[in-house]
């Protein structure tokens, strides 16, 4: 009876302890407006840093507004957020990737964004960039960081193979030549080298990179006219490049970006396809590596020109914020050319905003920034309305068929027309 | 005196009935409800979007697109492998490792809570633990494989529809297994060592002792341990979603990812629950035939 | 070898010394050693891998012990004040539900085993059935429930919806202790006047001490370990718990601390381990009254 009396008065005491200890951080000053920002950067080793300048700045800049950060993973960030509006406790600002942003916009979870921050803020941005925002007639979310789907390669690893690193390829054949000979490379420690990573993995992120694969072989989602066309001959082309890859074993199979950027940060992978702000998380693992990235705008390949999504990072304001004002202030000063400068020299990315450019330091000669410049050519459109992120996973889902799965290219790409006609239309 | 027993017995009526209220309640309201729920919902339009409040009632429609899809029936079939995988080992293992540890040495009680701590390890760390180490290019079951002679290059054995399946289970496995064996010696402990005596006296080897002695003893342990490892099997959900999210090409799609993935990414809740409804079923019907069979297999 | 444990089944084949039955030895006890190796090589990987740094956990040939261990993961972990706070909400969860539990557990189980009725037989079976539902199914609708009390977002709502899949199993297994009590000790103290509450609280509890602490131990592994209600029904960092924490907070997109995630799975499955060492024969105890029985 000992025992049970003992460990009952230790349960009892650890519960009348705890709240306690735990509700420190509670603060309730009705002064002060607390803007929650819902945030998967904050939990990134590389950006952690500049997100809790970000805070302070504002916060000293405005009193009586504070942000408090509530981090997510980006995989899960989209599903926490949905909960939590759901619930009634949605978050004021929400960070989004562009291939999950239509989520939050078809559900109504989020405000239309062009009345709040005003005529000349919204006239300050690329159009280009404002109409893959634009949703029915509304822009629901403001552009952070933007970029294509780029190429990253290691100068080291191509010095080693006998490639000039200044000189990488252009087209997905030429790459294919270099991956052979890159493959042939071992580590110090005698491991393999990948050659070219594309990644597959069962992510939304990935879809978005397979799509600018197919539309770099001019392939896509859909014809001229806006109807669903997927298979033909360009989208085989590109998923039959991507079987082959894998059968020559020079894509790690089956990756997510981020495995791709692990095994790029320690020397174990010569050339792949990422977002610009990719070399974040690389230099996070091997801050060594810097000197010897080098990169290139998207491929080329069956002929076609290159061809991109337009990946983005954007702010959004829940439709339930009760501080819309003071979360337009955040997003206005947070994107500002002075703030926006900072967050650039961690990696480079495309300015969303002409007056950013203006002040940027270190932009238009920039070795980052300069093989996607004209970026615009790049940009394929894609469709917002319907379930696009459903869509990407699809893609991804015939990567895999295509490389771990052996199946047929001709018939995957039919499969995939199938299976995602009745979420685009 | 007869009026004071009568007071008395419904004295002991109401108190018994007070007693179970709390767990009544608690139950009723959090796990019955919501199941009474759940199915009410599967036959609605239930998308959940901002602001909307009432969901039209739709019939069978949920039903009938899953199982028009497809889904529905994969997800069964990617379930019920799974499970079938995971019990019929842990079954053999965790017997060949409670007979061995049955030996009754006091110096064993090390080695059994040793035994114990892949149990005690939360699930979404066994997850984690388990990924790292089938990981393709630095994880270390690729490199003992490769050392070994096994494998003549390494396995993305998490992203190989072929192996994506068996490696959960592996995870599974670890994690499972020592509640078996748990509940396997508890079993064996209760046996009379007499009758081992006897056997032995008789001229009974070891093996027939065994298959005489031991499996007929054994009998209702072994059914109620293999009934919830067969239920845990079918309800795992953090080793999936945090080693293979479902993929690759859904072969790891089961029932749970399933319903978490319609009701809470796509926020489908009608869809998810009409998946979680038929599980439901499946299982009920399941564990009825389960316990009829082998009731009926003692006489 | 002990030729006078007889008893031992399958294992012990043949006590004579020829050379078969030493071959058998050997063999069994190298099926034994690949079965252990299998249960702890993992966890001694998570351990030696929270003492490296993160560039030499991605090499290979790995580092079998590491050469130069480091603690910084571990300042790491506890410098930020997150794991702090995961593991404290994991703690109250779990204690919370431990008590809540064990008190509707033993009343329900009590009157489950002595004061039978047609509606304890409906309960009975109600709570053996509900060993079937699946979590994730009941969920969504849980989480309305949840909305409409307004208690998503609190820890409350955990540890009512954990308690409430963990009481079945616990009133099941206590009940199974309570029924090997004799009933006539409860009669003597009834005559001596003692009151039905007093008779539970002072005969049948002292009695059945190993299955409480079962239930208590089953109960706090299966709060510690919870992940599925934790990520629906908490939203903010907080409030999270364990699991759902590690989950949300350490997989970064960007890139893997896998030394990080290594450090925090050791110190979070540690409080288990511990629970293990200590509680072991009881938990061997509590299924065997119990649940074996059920």
């Amino acid at each position: 009876m000992k025992l049970v009396k003992t460990v009952s008065i230790i349960l009892v005491l650890v519960l009348i302890a705890l709240p306690s200890i735990t509700a420190q951080g509670q603060k309730d000053d009705s002064d002060t407006i607390t803007l929650n920002f819902a945030s998967w950067s904050i939990l990134e080793k590389g950006t952690q840093g500049y997100f809790e300048e970000l805070k302070s700045d504002f916060e000293q800049e405005n009193p009586g507004i504070e942000i408090e950060y509530q981090g997510y993973p980006y995989g899960g960030l989209k599903t926490q957020a949905l909960i939590m509006a759901n619930a009634g406790e949605a978050p004021d600002i929400i960070q989004s990737a562009r291939s999950w942003y239509p989520s939050f916009v078809i559900g109504g979870y989020v405000t239309d964004m062009s009345k709040l921050m005003g005529d000349a803020y919204m006239d300050d941005i690329f159009p280009e960039i404002l109409a893959d925002m634009e949703y029915d007639g509304g822009i629901y979310g403001i552009p952070w960081k933007v970029c294509p789907f780029v190429m990253f390669y290691n100068k080291e690893l191509f010095r080693q193979a006998g490639l000039n690193p200044e000189q990488p390829p252009r087209t997905y054949e030429e790459a294919l030549e270099y991956a052979t000979e890159i493959s042939k490379l071992r580590d110090s420690d005698g491991n393999k080298v990948f050659g070219l990573g594309q990644t597959t993995g069962a992510v939304p992120v990935s879809g978005g990179s397979v799509l600018s694969m197919m539309f770099s072989f001019g392939g896509g989602l859909t014809d001229e006219n806006g109807n669903v066309d997927i298979d033909n001959a360009n989208n085989i082309a590109a998923f039959s490049f991507l079987a082959e890859l894998d059968e020559k074993g020079f894509n790690p199979e089956g990756a997510l970006l981020k495995d791709l950027r692990n095994l790029f940060a320690i020397g174990r992978l010569g050339m792949y396809f990422d977002q610009m702000w990719g070399m974040t998380g690389v230099y996070a693992i091997n801050p060594d590596i810097r000197p010897d990235v080098g990169m290139s705008n998207p491929l080329g390949g069956n002929g076609k020109a290159p061809g991109s999504t337009l990946e983005a990072h954007l702010l959004l304001v829940s439709e339930d914020s009760r501080h819309k004002e003071a979360a337009a202030k955040f997003i206005e000063f947070a994107t500002s050319p002075e703030q926006i400068s900072k967050y650039y020299q961690i990696t480079p990315f495309l300015l969303p905003r002409e007056s950013q450019v203006e002040v940027a330091e270190n932009y238009s000669d920039n070795p980052f920034i300069v093989p996607v410049l004209d970026y615009a050519e790049t940009i394929n459109e894609v469709k917002k309305d319907g379930d696009m992120e459903n869509v990407f996973i699809e893609l991804t889902n015939t990567a895999q068929e295509v490389t771990v799965g052996g199946v047929d290219p001709a018939k995957a790409v039919r499969d995939l027309e199938q299976r995602v006609r009745p979420l685009l239309e | 005196m007869n009026v004071i027993t009568n007071k008395s017995k419904l004295y002991d009526k109401l108190f018994g009935l007070a007693l179970l209220g709390p767990a009544v309640l608690i139950v009723g309201g959090f796990v019955f409800l919501p199941v009474f729920q759940s199915v009410l919902i599967s036959f609605q339009d239930f998308k959940l979007a901002r602001g909307t409040s009432s969901y039209p009632w739709i019939g069978l429609d949920n039903y009938k697109l899953l199982w028009e899809q497809g889904d529905l029936q994969h997800a069964f079939w990617i379930t019920f492998s799974f499970m079938l995988m995971v019990v019929i080992i842990i079954l053999v293992f965790s017997m060949i490792l409670s007979l061995f540890f049955n030996q009754g040495k006091s110096s064993d009680r090390t080695m059994r809570s040793l035994i114990l701590l892949s149990w005690g390890t939360p699930t979404v760390i066994v997850a984690l633990l388990w990924s790292w180490m089938f990981q393709a290019q630095y994880g270390i079951i690729n490199y003992v494989l490769l050392k070994l002679g096994l494998i003549s290059e390494s396995i993305s054995f998490l992203a190989h529809p072929d192996t994506a399946l068996g490696s959960v289970a592996v995870a599974a496995i670890w994690r499972q297994l020592p509640f078996m064996f748990l509940m396997l010696l508890s079993g064996l402990q209760g046996i009379p060592k007499e009758m081992y005596e006897a056997a032995r006296i008789d001229g009974v080897n070891s093996v027939q002792s065994f298959f005489y002695i031991t499996l007929p003893f054994l009998r209702n342990v072994i059914r109620a341990s293999v009934l919830i490892s067969i239920i845990t099997s079918f309800k795992q959900f953090p080793l999936f979603w945090v080693m293979t999210g479902g993929g690759p090409m859904r072969s790891t799609e089961t029932l749970a990812i399933l319903t978490y993935r319609n009701a809470f990414v796509n926020m489908n809740f009608g869809i998810g629950a009409a998946v979680a409804t038929s599980w439901l079923a499946a299982l009920v019907l399941f564990s009825i035939i389960y316990n009829r069979v082998f009731k009926e297999a003692s006489y | 070898m002990s030729t006078t444990q007889s008893y031992k089944p399958l294992l012990n084949i043949v006590s004579s010394h020829n050379s078969k039955a030493i071959v058998k030895k050997v063999a069994i006890r190298l099926i034994i050693g690949v079965f252990l190796l299998f249960l702890l090589f993992p966890i001694y990987w998570m351990i030696v891998t929270s003492f490296k740094t993160n560039l030499e956990i991605y090499k290979i040939p790995p580092q079998w012990i590491p050469l130069q261990p480091t603690l910084d993961n571990y300042l790491g972990v506890f410098v930020d004040n997150n794991f702090l706070i995961y593991f404290m909400n994991n703690l109250y969860v779990s204690v919370g539900t431990t008590i809540l539990t064990s008190f509707a557990a033993v009343f329900a189980g009590y009157s489950l085993s002595r004061y039978r009725s047609r509606l304890g037989n409906v309960v009975n079976t109600g709570l053996l059935s509900t060993q079937m539902f699946p979590v994730v199914g009941i969920l969504l609708a849980l989480y309305m429930i949840f909305r409409d009390l307004h208690l998503i977002n609190t820890r409350m709502a955990l540890v009512i919806s954990l308690s409430a899949v963990t009481i079945p199993f616990s009133t099941l297994l206590i009940k199974g202790f309570f029924d090997d009590i004799p009933k006539s000790m409860e009669e003597a103290a009834k005559i001596d006047g003692c009151s039905r509450l007093g008779i539970l609280y002072r005969i049948v509890i002292p009695l059945s001490k190993p299955g409480l602490l079962a239930i208590g131990v089953f109960t706090f592994m299966q709060s510690w370990n919870d992940y599925l209600f934790a990520i629906t029904l908490i939203v903010t960092n907080s409030k999270r718990t364990l699991s759902a924490g590690i989950s949300l907070r350490y997989l970064g997109e960007v890139s893997y601390d896998w030394a990080q995630v290594a450090t925090v799975s050791v110190v979070g499955a540690l409080p288990m381990f511990i629970l293990i060492f200590i509680f072991q024969r009881y938990m061997i105890k509590g299924l065997t009254a119990g649940a074996v029985k059920g």
